[in-house]
């Protein structure tokens, strides 16, 4: 038996989300079981199965994060609008949607 | 949930999958699509991840000439950003087959050109934020419309991208009111004289009328959602206030239709547009040989990391 990661992209155009993991003799099990166990109150568009090993990890250090984001709070939309504002000055709303 | 169920087209069905496209169906990577909207995908992927990278000499040259630390930091950013934007476009590129090689050999060979507002210099830096507003919002208006296209991947590109955009958005307004409201008077010049002729150009950066373009049955694929015109229009209403609020009446010809809303501006030379499309200007010689050089002096590291053995 080996571990395997589910992730299911509930809607078209959606990202793939983690959902849980199982434990399957091969990948089509692992499919199987995924469908079984996490998709039984969704619809969804796609679900993927990864072998745990097959997965790198990095995990973040909060500390350095917490920094880098603050060195380069410039590179963010927000820190120029502040300072528009700041300076009397209403910036549009710019929408993305 | 009340959306209908459409269902994805047989493998090469192409009336079928046409058919499922008009509908509103949207394609997820690995899905059977035919050839024709491979294409049409890729051009369109293509030309925006040269785009991406092809002027970043003269970001470079910008920021190396900010006057302050403080202004070259934002500069360095949107370099990176913009770098790492060819990069994502370039990857989704990758997984439709068409190599990074590739898409560099197109633009060298003369198959991709710049877009029009890109062939021209930026002369001061005050100058500098008036072309980034200008073409930046342009480039967001065209990017918030592909976000709606029916190729999900690239959909999923320009969302990613957009964010970063406003941040250069924001940057270079900043900029344009810093120098509008405390620079020099030869500062606030540089600034409202280049907004005046950037926002000329810029309304080429959309691509002639429809009916100037013949033969790209575009709206078939809705990869490419909305028409040129629209996008302009769509520019005009976001961007004018904000020139105007700089000081600027950028066209004196400038109205809007009080009953459809439509903006009626000075007519575009569209003959000279199609005339420079296809010719490189001075900049962009400039442009393609520091791609040509850059690409050459990197290419040892291309190759050694094509002959890394595989990780077992």
């Amino acid at each position: 038996m080996r571990e395997y990661e589910a992730f299911v992209r509930f809607r078209k155009g959606e990202p793939l989300q983690h959902v849980g993991s199982v434990r399957a003799p091969d990948p089509e099990s692992a499919a199987e079981a995924a469908y079984h166990i996490y998709l039984r109150l969704d619809t969804f568009e796609r679900l993927w199965v990864v072998d745990r090993e097959c997965i790198t990890e990095l995990v973040s250090d909060p500390e350095w994060d917490r920094r880098r984001i603050e060195e380069t709070e410039f590179r963010r939309p927000s820190f120029f609008v502040r300072k528009l504002t700041a300076a009397g000055y209403t910036p549009p709303k710019l929408s993305t949607g | 949930m009340g959306e209908p169920i459409l269902r994805p087209p047989a493998i090469g069905d192409v009336d079928g999958f046409v058919a499922y496209i008009q509908a509103g169906g949207k394609v997820e990577a690995g899905d059977w699509m035919p050839e024709e909207y491979k294409n049409e995908v890729m051009k369109i992927a293509g030309f925006q991840a040269i785009l991406e990278v092809v002027p970043m000499p003269l970001f470079r040259k910008w920021m190396y000439m900010a006057p302050t630390l403080w202004r070259r930091r934002p500069l360095l950013g949107k370099i990176q950003d913009e770098v790492g934007h060819c990069h994502i476009t370039a990857r989704m590129l990758e997984d439709m087959g068409k190599s990074r090689e590739e898409l560099f050999n197109d633009y060298l060979e003369g198959r991709i050109h710049l877009n029009y507002p890109f062939k021209f210099p930026v002369e001061s830096w005050g100058e500098l934020p008036a072309f980034l507003l200008l073409t930046n919002s342009a480039a967001i208006v065209q990017f918030r419309s592909l976000s709606h296209g029916s190729y999900l991947p690239y959909c999923r590109v320009m969302k990613k991208i957009m964010r970063e955009e406003s941040f250069h958005f924001y940057h270079a307004l900043q900029l344009c009111h810093e120098l509008v409201t405390e620079g020099t008077p030869r500062q606030r010049a540089q600034v409202q004289e280049g907004l005046a002729k950037w926002w000329h150009i810029a309304l080429y950066q959309f691509g002639p009328p429809e009916h100037l373009t013949k033969g790209r049955d575009w709206r078939k694929w809705r990869v490419k959602v909305d028409d040129n015109e629209a996008l302009r229009q769509q520019w005009i209403t976001m961007l004018y206030p904000i020139v105007r609020s700089l000081g600027v009446e950028p066209d004196p010809a400038l109205e809007r239709d009080p009953e459809t809303g439509e903006w009626r501006y000075s007519p575009l030379d569209w003959e000279r547009f199609f005339q420079l499309i296809r010719q490189r200007t001075p900049l962009e010689e400039w442009y393609v040989d520091e791609f040509r050089r850059t690409y050459q002096s990197d290419m040892w590291a291309i190759k050694a990391l094509k002959e890394l053995p595989l990780a077992a």
